[in-house]
């Protein structure tokens, strides 16, 4: 595919601060409920959030490039997962993974 | 840069968050509903009526208006008495849904008219537990939703 067709991806490094521990699948469950239900189907198009890592304290999702901005949002309103509380802090944003390892 | 939270919990390490201090509730500020005579400072009037709210102002350091109403006359009367409101951010995060809408139009609309008008405002998170807190940064990335850019943002965190 010619280059200025391909989708252009930045992936977010966040940290989880959380009481209950997650395994990936529901993490990965629960994020995407939230942030469609704070985005709207139409915005959650444009963005694309997928989770590429996690790590129970840690993740990192990918996501459409120059998106960054609304997907931080969402991520500072996400509030609660089912009942219980739960803190998302984007710390980082970068062109690849690798840039975003290491980073706290 | 410095910045300040004020919270109603004990936050040990503020710094995590990019916090230099967090003031307790009940320990380090005070808030009133009304006049008292063992008024400790600094100080923080909460009423949601407005007449009880613009007589009493003058004894409190800030305002707490919960219900983010759009009124002239109060906005005014706080600019003519260099009194600051206080945005607080828990009245987002504890709602969900269509309601934690209608407040962030409520506060966008009221910090419209706050910036209309000359009045001062700060911006705490008033958070229960470590969960509620958002970094200064945070709240920079939120603050398009209040009308606000992210350094107008920042600087509403400085001022406590």
């Amino acid at each position: 595919m010619k280059s200025i067709l391909r989708e252009k991806y930045r992936y977010m490094k966040f940290k989880v601060h959380s009481a209950k521990e997650y395994n990936r699948q529901d993490f990965e469950k629960q994020l995407r409920q939230a942030l469609l239900g704070l985005m709207g189907e139409i915005q959650y198009s444009r963005c694309l959030p997928k989770l590429v890592a996690y790590s129970g304290t840690e993740g990192i999702i990918k996501i459409l490039r120059d998106t960054e901005k609304e997907t931080r949002a969402a991520l500072v309103l996400i509030t609660k997962f089912d009942s219980n509380p739960i803190h998302l802090q984007a710390i980082f944003v970068s062109g690849t993974i690798k840039g975003c390892k290491g980073k706290k | 840069m410095e910045f300040t939270d004020i919270v109603d919990f004990d936050f040990a390490n503020p710094q995590d968050y990019g916090f230099s201090k967090a003031l307790k509730l009940g320990r380090d500020i005070f808030i009133y509903t009304t006049p008292d005579k063992t008024l400790k400072s600094p100080s923080i009037l909460a009423v949601h009526d407005k007449k009880s709210l613009m007589h009493n102002m003058r004894h409190f350091d800030l305002i707490y208006f919960p219900s983010y109403e759009n009124d002239v006359e109060l906005i005014t009367s706080a600019v003519k008495r260099e009194k600051r409101f206080v945005v607080s951010l828990s009245d987002i995060f504890g709602k969900q849904g269509a309601d934690r809408s209608i407040v962030i139009y409520r506060i966008r609309r009221f910090i419209r008219f706050c910036n209309k008008y000359g009045a001062k405002f700060v911006i705490a998170s008033f958070a229960k537990s470590v969960y509620g807190v958002r970094s200064p940064k945070e709240v920079g990335s939120i603050a398009h939703l209040l009308d606000l850019d992210s350094q107008q943002a920042e600087a509403a965190m400085r001022k406590l």
